[in-house]
C-alpha cells in the first residue's frame, strides 16, 4: 500500500475544487454581494438574490453610497422603482434597503447603518399595519432600549444606540467568506446561469429593486385568481391569530413606535427628509380587515403615526391605503390565466405601475415639471386624519355595496377560519 | 465543537493531529497520549467549562473503583467487590437520572399526585449518556476480572478521546485500551493518515450535504404536527420519510467521522452502523442500527436480566424491558418509551414467528426475491412508524402525524403540480386527491430528496464496504445474504476503495462538497441524547 499518490491528488485536486468554486461563485455573484460586472446573458439577473438579502443589502447599500434611500418590507421592495423619474440628480443614486417580512426594528436599524455610512439625506419608508400588531401576551418594556441584540445587527456598522459595532469587521469577513466558499452558492450560480433565458425569472436590480416578474410565472400556469385567494386567506388567519393590540400590554405604546420614533430623531438631529407612506392594498384586503373586526384598531393605528410624524418638521406621512380606482380594481375570479391586473399583484403586493403613482405625489418637489400626477393618496396629518378617516368607512360601505359577491366571499373565509380556529383542540 | 465546524476542521484537527506526531517523534508514546487527554478536555470545554469538572470527577472515581473492584477480584473478596459495583452503578446512574431524568421524574410526579415542586431546569452535560455507559461497563468488567492494569493516562483517553467522546460510538475498554498501550497504532502513517481522511470525508458529506439537506422537509411537518394542523397523506408520509432518512445520514455521518478522525492517529472505532435500512427483519435492524449501543444493552442488561436462558415468558419480557431501558437512555420523554416498546414488540413478534417458521418447517421458498421484498417492506415500514414517536415533540403530534400517514386526513397535492400534469389532474380529481394552494416546489423537493436518498441507503454500499480491504473499524458485521438487500456485483466492485490517484481526486470533490457545506452549521441530531 502506497498512500503518498492518494495524499498528493487529494490536496491537489482539493485546492483546485477550491480555488475553481470560489472564482466561479465570485464571478456570477449570484446574490450580488461581490458587486462583479454583470454580463447579459451570463448573470445579469440574480433569480436567487432574493433568499439573501438580510444578509446582502447592508452591504450593498455602503457600497452604492445613495443620496437616497427606500425602506420598507418586500411591498415597498416590489413597488417602488429608484430610477423613477422623480428622483432628481442629486438624489441619485436610490437604494431600496427593502427587506421582504422584516420587522420594524430591522428595517430601521438597517436604515441607522446606510445613515451612518453613506450621504443619504433623504429617505422614504413604507408602513405596514401587520407589521405593528403586538400580542396581547407582550408585557416588554417598549422604552426599553437597546432591545436585545438580534443576530443580524452584527452586519450593521453602528448598535442600537449609535455606537460603532465591534463586530461589524469580522462580520463582513465571514459573510463574504461563507458566500464565496459556500454549497448552496455554488447551486445558486449555476441556477442565475440558467435562469438567464426565461424572462420572467426573479431578481434583484444593483439598486435593490425587486421586479417581482416571477409573479407572472405563477399566473401564466395557474392564473391570479390563485394568488388573490392563497393571500386572502393568509392575510385573514394573521388577522386572526391572536386577539391582536397596536400597544404592549400595560403601555400606550409599543417597541414598533418607539424605534419609528428614533429613527425620526436619528432624522432631525442630522437634518435628513423623512417621508413616510402608508401602502396601499388592496379594496379585498381592507375587507379583510374589516370582516375581522379590527378597522378600529387601523384606524388608531394611523392616528398613532400621524401624531408621531407631526412631531417632525421634516416628516411627512402619506396615506395610499383608501379605496380609489387602483385599490378597487377588479381581480379575476375564475382560473382565467391570460386575465392580468393593472396595478396588482395580489391584494397585500402592488405592482411598479401604482408605485410610480405614489412617487409622483411623494416626490413632487423633486419631479420634472411635465409629470402628469394622477389622484391618489392623501398627504395626512393631525389637523385632518379624523375627516379623512370618515371619508374612509364611507368608502368601504359604498365598495361593500357595490361588490356585495366579494364581501360574502370574504365573510366565508372569515368564518371558515373562526371555526376551524375553535374547534381545534387546546393543546 | 462540532465535527462539521471550521473551528473542527480548519484548526482544531489539523493542530491535534500536528502536535501530536511532533509529541511522539520528539517526546515518546506516553507524552502524546498525555496530549491528545488535554486536546479531548478542550474539545469538550470548548461547549460549556463547567461541566469540565463533572467529567474528570466522573473520570477519578471510576477509574479509583475499577482498581479497587479489580483487587478484591483478585483477593477473591466476591461480596465485597459486588458492594461497591453497586455502589459504583448506582453513583454512574445516580448523576445520569439527575442529569437527564430529574426534570421528568418531578413533572410526572406532579400530574400523577397533583403536586406543585418546581425544579429548575437541569441542562443536559453533553455526552454524559455515553461516557456513563462506557464506565458503567467498565466497572462491571473490573469486578468480573476482565480488566488488566492500565495507567490513569490510558483510562482518561478511553473516556475522552475526542473523536467518540460526544455521541459514540460508544467504545468498549476491551478494544481501545491495548490500542493505547502499543506502540503500533498510535504513530504517524501515511496509509491511516489516507483512509481517515476518506471515512471522515464520507461522513462530512452524509452529514453536512445529505443530512442538513433533506432536515428542512422533516421539520415543517414535525412543527406543523406541534401546532395541531391536520397533516393530509402525502405531507405526513414526506415529513415522516425525510426524518427516517435525515437520522440515519445524521448519525452515521457522524460516526464515519468519528472513525475516520480516529483513524487519522491510527486508532480503529468499533462498527456503528451498517446500511440498517437494508434489513429485512427487525432483528437485523437492530444488528445494524446504533450497533455498540445494542451491544451494551445486550451484555449489560438482556443477559444480565437472563437473557433467553430462562424460558419464553422471561426471554419476552427481558427484551421488552431492555428496549424500553434503550428508549429511556434517548431522553425523558414518554415518546422515546413508546419507541422503544413499540421496537420491543416488533422483535417479540419477529422471534415468534422464527419459531413459528421453524416448527412448521416453512423455511423452503422463503427466500424467493418477493419474500426478501416483502420482509424489507414491512420492516422498513415498522420502523418508519417508530421514528415517527422517536421525532415528534409530544405523544399528541406523534399521533397527528400518523394519522396523516393513515389517510385519514385524505390525499392532497399542490395545485401548481395539478395544473402541471395536464388531463391527469382530472383523474387524480376522480380518485379523491384534492388540490391545495401554495406549497408546489416544497412538495416536488421533499419527495426528490427522499427518492435520492433512499436510494443510496438501499442500494449503494456503505463505507465499511467501500473501505474493505483496509479493515476500517475494529470489527466488522457478518449477516447472510437474506438478512439485507444486498448491493449488485458490479457496485461493489467499482466502489471499492485504494489509496490510488482517481480514489483521491474522488474523494477530494466529495470533501469539497463536505467543506462548502459548512458556511450553514447544524447540530447532530444524537447530541441531544
Amino acid at each position: 500500500m502506497n498512500s503518498k499518490y492518494f495524499i498528493r491528488s487529494w490536496t491537489i485536486a482539493l485546492l483546485l475544487l477550491l480555488i475553481t468554486t470560489t472564482g466561479f461563485n465570485y464571478l456570477v455573484d449570484p446574490y450580488g454581494l461581490f458587486a462583479t460586472p454583470r454580463i447579459s446573458g451570463f448573470n445579469e439577473k440574480k433569480p436567487t438574490a432574493n433568499t439573501r438579502v438580510r444578509v446582502v443589502k447592508p452591504y450593498q447599500v455602503t457600497r452604492i453610497q445613495p443620496h437616497a434611500l427606500i425602506v420598507g418590507n418586500s411591498r415597498p421592495e416590489m413597488g417602488l422603482d429608484p430610477t423613477h423619474v422623480c428622483w432628481s440628480a442629486e438624489k441619485r443614486p436610490v437604494y431600496s434597503l427593502t427587506t421582504p417580512g422584516a420587522s420594524v426594528y430591522m428595517q430601521v436599524r438597517q436604515t441607522q447603518h446606510a445613515l451612518s455610512t453613506t450621504p443619504a439625506k433623504l429617505v422614504i419608508v413604507g408602513v405596514d399595519f401587520l407589521d405593528f400588531l403586538v400580542a396581547p401576551e407582550n408585557h416588554d418594556d417598549p422604552y426599553q432600549w437597546p432591545p436585545s441584540v438580534s443576530e443580524f445587527e452584527h452586519r450593521l456598522s453602528i448598535t442600537a444606540t449609535g455606537q460603532d459595532n465591534d463586530t461589524y469587521w469580522w462580520q463582513s469577513i465571514k459573510d463574504y467568506m461563507t458566500t464565496a466558499l459556500s454549497l448552496d452558492t455554488l447551486e445558486d450560480s449555476l441556477l442565475t446561469i440558467t435562469a438567464q433565458g426565461n424572462i420572467n425569472a426573479s431578481n434583484q436590480t444593483t439598486l435593490g429593486f425587486n421586479p417581482a416578474k416571477d409573479y407572472l410565472d405563477i399566473i401564466h400556469s395557474e392564473g391570479q385568481a390563485v394568488l388573490f385567494q392563497q393571500k386572502n386567506d393568509q392575510v385573514i388567519s394573521t388577522l386572526l391569530g391572536k386577539n391582536w393590540s397596536i400597544y404592549h400590554t400595560d403601555h400606550r405604546w409599543s417597541r414598533d413606535f418607539e424605534t419609528l420614533k428614533r429613527l425620526m430623531d436619528t432624522s432631525k438631529e442630522r437634518d435628513i427628509e423623512l417621508i413616510l407612506f402608508i401602502n396601499p392594498y388592496h379594496a379585498q384586503y381592507l375587507e379583510s380587515i374589516r370582516q375581522t373586526g379590527l378597522w378600529p384598531l387601523f384606524e388608531q393605528w394611523k392616528r398613532e403615526l400621524v401624531k408621531l410624524t407631526n412631531n417632525y418638521t421634516n416628516n411627512s406621512i402619506w396615506d395610499f391605503s383608501g379605496y380609489n380606482t387602483y385599490t378597487t380594481e377588479a381581480a379575476p375570479v375564475d382560473k382565467e390565466t391570460t386575465d392580468i391586473m393593472k396595478w396588482f399583484w395580489e391584494p397585500a403586493h402592488y405592482r411598479k405601475e401604482l408605485g410610480d403613482l405614489m412617487l409622483v405625489h411623494m416626490l413632487a418637489n423633486y419631479c420634472p415639471e411635465d409629470t402628469v400626477k394622477a389622484e391618489f393618496g392623501s398627504l395626512v396629518s393631525v389637523a385632518n386624519i379624523e375627516q379623512y378617516l370618515a371619508r374612509q368607512q364611507m368608502a368601504a360601505q359604498t365598495y361593500a355595496i357595490n361588490n356585495p359577491q366579494i364581501v360574502t366571499k370574504i365573510q366565508q373565509l372569515v368564518s371558515q377560519k373562526r371555526n376551524a380556529e375553535n374547534s381545534r383542540v387546546p393543546k | 465543537m462540532l465535527f462539521n465546524s471550521y473551528e473542527f476542521i480548519l484548526a482544531f484537527l489539523p493542530i491535534t493531529l500536528a502536535v501530536f506526531f511532533f509529541v511522539i517523534s520528539r517526546y515518546g508514546h506516553e507524552p502524546a497520549i498525555a496530549w491528545l487527554v488535554s486536546a479531548s478536555l478542550i474539545f469538550y470545554a470548548w461547549w460549556n467549562v463547567t461541566y469540565l469538572a463533572l467529567i474528570i470527577l466522573s473520570m477519578l472515581i471510576n477509574y479509583g473503583m475499577g482498581k479497587l473492584l479489580a483487587r478484591h477480584h483478585s483477593n477473591g473478596a466476591v461480596r465485597h467487590g459486588k458492594i461497591l459495583l453497586i455502589i459504583g452503578i448506582t453513583a454512574n446512574l445516580g448523576a445520569l437520572g439527575y442529569f437527564k431524568y430529574a426534570n421528568f421524574f418531578v413533572s410526572n410526579l406532579n400530574i400523577i399526585a397533583e403536586t406543585s415542586f418546581q425544579l429548575e431546569t437541569i441542562i443536559l452535560p453533553l455526552a454524559i449518556s455515553f461516557f456513563t455507559f462506557q464506565q458503567i461497563a467498565y466497572l462491571i468488567d473490573a469486578h468480573k476480572g476482565i480488566t488488566s492494569e492500565f495507567k490513569f493516562l490510558h483510562y482518561a483517553l478511553f473516556v475522552t478521546f475526542f473523536p467518540q467522546l460526544i455521541a459514540g460510538p460508544i467504545v468498549h475498554h476491551r478494544e481501545m485500551l491495548p490500542q493505547f498501550m502499543t506502540k503500533k497504532t498510535l504513530r504517524l502513517n501515511v496509509d491511516d493518515l489516507s483512509i481517515g481522511i476518506t471515512i471522515f470525508s464520507i461522513g462530512l458529506f452524509k452529514k453536512a450535504v445529505l443530512a442538513d439537506g433533506i432536515a428542512v422537509y422533516a421539520s415543517p411537518v414535525f412543527d406543523a404536527a406541534a401546532r395541531g394542523e391536520t397533516l393530509t397523506f402525502f405531507e405526513a408520509w414526506g415529513g415522516a420519510l425525510a426524518y427516517t432518512l435525515q437520522l440515519y445520514f445524521d448519525f452515521s455521518g457522524y460516526t464515519d467521522m468519528a472513525i475516520g478522525a480516529a483513524r487519522m492517529f491510527g486508532i480503529k472505532l468499533p462498527l456503528n452502523f451498517h446500511s440498517p435500512y437494508k434489513a429485512t427483519s427487525i432483528s437485523e435492524f437492530w444488528r445494524r442500527w446504533h450497533m455498540t449501543l445494542s451491544r451494551f444493552l445486550r451484555d449489560y442488561v438482556y443477559i444480565p436480566l437472563g437473557g433467553n436462558k430462562k424460558g419464553n415468558y422471561r426471554r419476552y419480557s427481558n427484551m421488552m424491558i431492555t428496549m424500553l431501558l434503550g428508549g429511556l437512555w434517548h431522553g425523558a420523554g414518554w415518546t422515546f418509551v413508546i419507541w422503544g416498546g413499540l421496537h420491543g414488540t416488533y422483535l417479540a413478534i419477529n422471534h415468534g414467528w422464527r419459531k413459528i417458521r421453524s416448527t412448521l418447517n416453512l423455511t423452503a421458498g422463503w427466500t424467493a426475491p418477493f419474500c426478501k421484498i416483502a420482509a424489507w417492506g414491512l420492516t422498513f415500514f415498522c420502523v418508519v412508524i417508530g421514528w415517527v414517536f422517536f421525532r415528534a415533540s409530544d405523544l399528541s403530534s406523534a399521533i397527528a402525524i400518523l394519522e396523516g400517514m393513515s389517510g385519514r386526513n385524505g390525499f392532497a397535492i399542490p395545485n401548481a403540480i395539478a395544473v402541471r400534469v395536464g388531463s391527469f389532474q382530472e383523474v387524480l380529481g376522480n380518485l379523491g386527491i384534492t388540490f391545495y394552494l401554495g406549497g408546489g416546489s416544497q412538495f416536488l423537493f421533499t419527495y426528490l430528496w427522499i427518492t435520492a436518498l433512499l436510494s443510496i441507503a438501499l442500494f449503494m454500499p456503505n463505507t465499511q464496504e467501500i473501505m474493505r480491504n483496509f479493515s476500517p473499524s475494529f470489527n466488522t458485521h457478518k449477516s447472510g445474504d437474506d438478512d439485507a438487500l444486498q448491493v449488485v456485483g458490479p457496485l461493489k466492485k467499482l466502489s471499492t476503495w485504494g489509496p490510488t490517484r482517481i480514489w483521491g481526486v474522488f474523494i477530494a470533490i466529495i470533501s469539497i462538497f463536505g467543506l462548502l457545506s459548512l458556511s450553514s452549521v447544524s447540530e447532530f441530531l444524537y447530541f441531544q441524547f
